[in-house]
């Protein structure tokens, strides 16, 4: 605590809202009893642009060092208050907020009860709000340069979008060529676009703008620095790069597997990956080889995938225009979640591509004399069990992590997720986030996306990229979680529990160290040390000790 | 210190991770339904925040119950702070018996910051437990002294 606070005290009634049920006034006069409050107002709506100036006076006129509200919810005023403190020359975090309107009035019916409430409220406000201590505000500098860590769709999508943002963009690709899956690929049916003429439109796209640097048969070997102000130690053909860049996006990719165990099969000639019939599509010489029957099993691999069904589609739709013949589709039980997906089912039945649903029995797959025997027991014809012949089955594979995921993750310092995909900070909330800050991951080496995805997420990972470091600033707390080097032991446990990696060893003072750009305030590390060396500015012990200090009180 | 169930109205500290649960009980406020006023809410920006130390201050200083109000499990704003929360929950709900507390007075729920509703539900079926129980045995004990 420190010596003689000086508390202001704003109440707002929220255009008589409050006061409905609310003894505002007789609030408001027990209070100014309190010693170290110099100023108590009630306003009828305080977060107006008149009241606001009023306050900021009130704040310098009288000298107060301490703001407390009774009023609103944070998450709709906290902002407003804040600007205003911070005009009026005083820190912004000295600000303490009694959610009396969306926890107290508009919950509690009763006058009387809710009024105790609601004075209970606020004192706990106050009496946390003594101990609050400033938190200064620093801008620091952050490199707009952006490193992409792959050419593939997403990769070369994300980097044309920031060099139309104006940002460097160093595309980083272990082949020799840009493009990725793009070359495996036959159709992007229904887009008329075929791959190799977007590959070539986005390959021109990234030739013609000068800010975009492309490194083939590149590799990342390492990442020092800090978000914002990374440097990557590059090698290429055998020779190493150090470039500085204030972002990374990854952007590798996926691998596919075909699952030996679950199908009980081999790959042959006639039971081939979706992959190898796409190549089959692909190359005219190969046509001939494309039999009358075809076969598309799905959901085996996997319990579900997107990538699969929609080629499946795709592909059988293809087969069945191109070449005529029998063309069926074997499914669990089609799901359709991806736009324009329906319509392109409807389109393949209409086209009399033959669905079958199996539900949860599995079919039997024989091959036998050149042929592949499918024995299933069909939903839709009550159960009944079909018997089909196929000349060519081509089978859903398994959307795996690529094998240097596990090396690419040490080296940048981030998370794969549980199937071992990157880790996304919030699967709704930021999907191209990763756990560190200014680490961003997209297309299908986060998730199992299809071709349109992967080119949305590769123009929503540039945005993120593109809010982080637009104006090659950004706004730090300083020391919000702040370590006491005296106490702190070095046994690292804050640095294994922060969930974004943003805390190192500081060698000099022998104690850890927040980096207050890539520190996010969650303040596991503060809940976690084990010697109490780290206080989180704003949820201290005294702070939260001070609001527990009223259950001491009888309702 | 027999009281009447009726009477007694338990006092419950609910540590509410400012992502999900106080955004909740927000809600809550603006669909007008109602839970008891012995709730006290305290903001926390994630309930991995919520040390050992402030379960046990609260139960010192006299809540009959205390809630820790976490995000929902593999959605947490934080990544690994509802895991880190209910860790903690775990390694204290081992020795509350041991010291004279019912471990039943220790819960901690997953919430998303849309589920008012079960926001209500949780609280006021954590008030119920809490009046069956009876107030705090260290608050008879500093009555009974």
């Amino acid at each position: 605590m420190v010596e003689d606070t000086k508390i202001g005290v704003f109440l707002c009634d929220c255009g008589e809202v409050i006061s409905r049920n609310i003894d505002l006034s007789g609030i408001r006069s027990n209070l100014e009893k309190i010693s170290d409050v110099g100023h108590v107002t009630l306003s009828h709506y305080l977060c107006s642009q008149k009241e606001i100036e009023l306050m900021g006076s009130e704040i310098s006129e009288k000298g107060l060092n301490r703001v407390v509200i009774g009023g609103c919810s944070p998450q709709f005023c906290e902002v407003i208050f804040m600007e205003a403190m911070e005009k009026s020359g005083l820190n912004p975090y000295l600000l303490s907020i009694a959610n009396i309107r969306d926890q107290c009035g508009w919950v509690h019916p009763g006058k009387t009860r809710a009024t105790s409430k609601a004075a209970r409220q606020i004192k706990m406000a106050i009496s946390k709000a003594r101990f609050l201590e400033p938190i200064k505000k620093e801008t620091v500098s952050i490199n707009r340069d952006v490193l992409i860590i792959g050419g593939g769709i997403s990769g070369m999508e994300a980097a044309i979008e920031l060099s139309e943002l104006d940002h460097k963009v160093t595309l980083l690709e272990r082949e020799k060529v840009l493009g990725g899956r793009l070359h495996q690929l036959y159709s992007l049916y229904p887009l008329e676009l075929t791959p190799g003429a977007l590959l070539a439109e986005k390959i021109e796209a990234i030739n013609k703008r000068a800010n975009i640097e492309v490194l083939t048969t590149a590799e990342l070997l390492k990442i020092e620095g800090h978000p914002g102000n990374f440097v990557a130690k590059i090698q290429r053909d055998g020779s190493p790069i150090t470039r500085n860049f204030g972002a990374i996006v990854v952007a590798t990719g996926c691998d596919t597997q075909f699952p030996t165990e679950r199908y009980g099969l081999e790959l042959s000639d006639n039971i081939i990956t979706q992959l190898q019939f796409e190549r089959m599509l692909k190359s005219q010489e190969e046509w001939d080889k494309i039999p009358q029957k075809i076969g598309f099993m799905l959901d085996i691999s996997d319990e579900y995938s997107r990538i699969s069904t929609i080629s499946a589609l795709r592909n059988g739709l293809a087969a069945k225009r191109r070449f005529g013949g029998e063309v069926y589709i074997f499914c669990k039980n089609l799901k359709l979640d991806a736009p324009g997906l329906e319509g392109l089912y409807r389109e393949a039945r209409d086209e009399g591509v033959i669905f079958f649903k199996f539900g949860d029995g599995m079919p039997t797959i024989s091959p036998a004399h050149g042929q592949i025997n499918i024995q299933l027991e069909d939903l839709y014809l009550a159960r009944e069990l079909v018997t089909l012949s196929c000349d060519l089955l081509v089978v859903d594979e398994k959307i795996i992590p690529q094998r240097d995921f596990e090396i690419l993750k040490s080296i940048l310092n981030i998370d794969l997720d549980s199937n071992g995909f990157y880790q996304q900070a919030n699967v709704h909330l930021y999907p191209v986030s990763s756990i560190r800050k200014g680490i961003f991951s997209a297309g299908s080496c986060r998730a199992d996306l299809d071709f349109s995805d992967a080119l949305a997420d590769g123009r929503a990972a540039a945005q993120a990229v593109h809010q982080l470091s637009y104006s090659g600033k950004a706004w730090i707390e300083v020391e919000k979680l702040v370590v006491d080097a005296d106490k702190c032991a070095l046994c690292l446990t804050c640095i294994r529990s922060c969930p974004h990696h943003a805390i190192e060893v500081d060698h000099e003072k022998q104690a850890a160290k927040v980096i207050d750009l890539a520190c996010q305030g969650c303040g596991i590390c503060a809940a976690e040390c084990p010697a109490k060396a780290i206080q989180h500015k704003g949820y201290t012990d005294n702070e939260i000790g001070a609001q527990l200090e009223f259950l001491e009180e009888a309702i | 210190m027999p009281e009447d169930k009726n009477r007694f109205s338990p006092k419950i500290a609910a540590f509410c991770c400012f992502h999900s649960a106080y955004l909740a009980a927000d809600s809550a406020g603006a669909m007008r339904k109602s839970y008891s006023d012995g709730v006290y809410i305290i903001r926390v920006p994630c309930a991995g925040k919520v040390e050992g130390l402030h379960i046990l201050q609260a139960f010192e200083k006299g809540a009959d119950g205390v809630l820790i109000l976490a995000c929902p499990q593999e959605s947490c704003h934080y990544i690994s702070g509802n895991i880190r929360a209910k860790k903690r929950v775990d390694y204290i709900l081992r020795f509350l018996e041991e010291i004279g507390i019912e471990p039943e007075r220790l819960k901690l729920f997953n919430l998303a910051s849309n589920q008012a509703p079960r926001f209500v539900q949780v609280v006021n079926e954590m008030a119920e437990r809490i009046k069956d129980l009876g107030p705090s045995p260290i608050k008879a004990g500093v009555i009974g002294r």
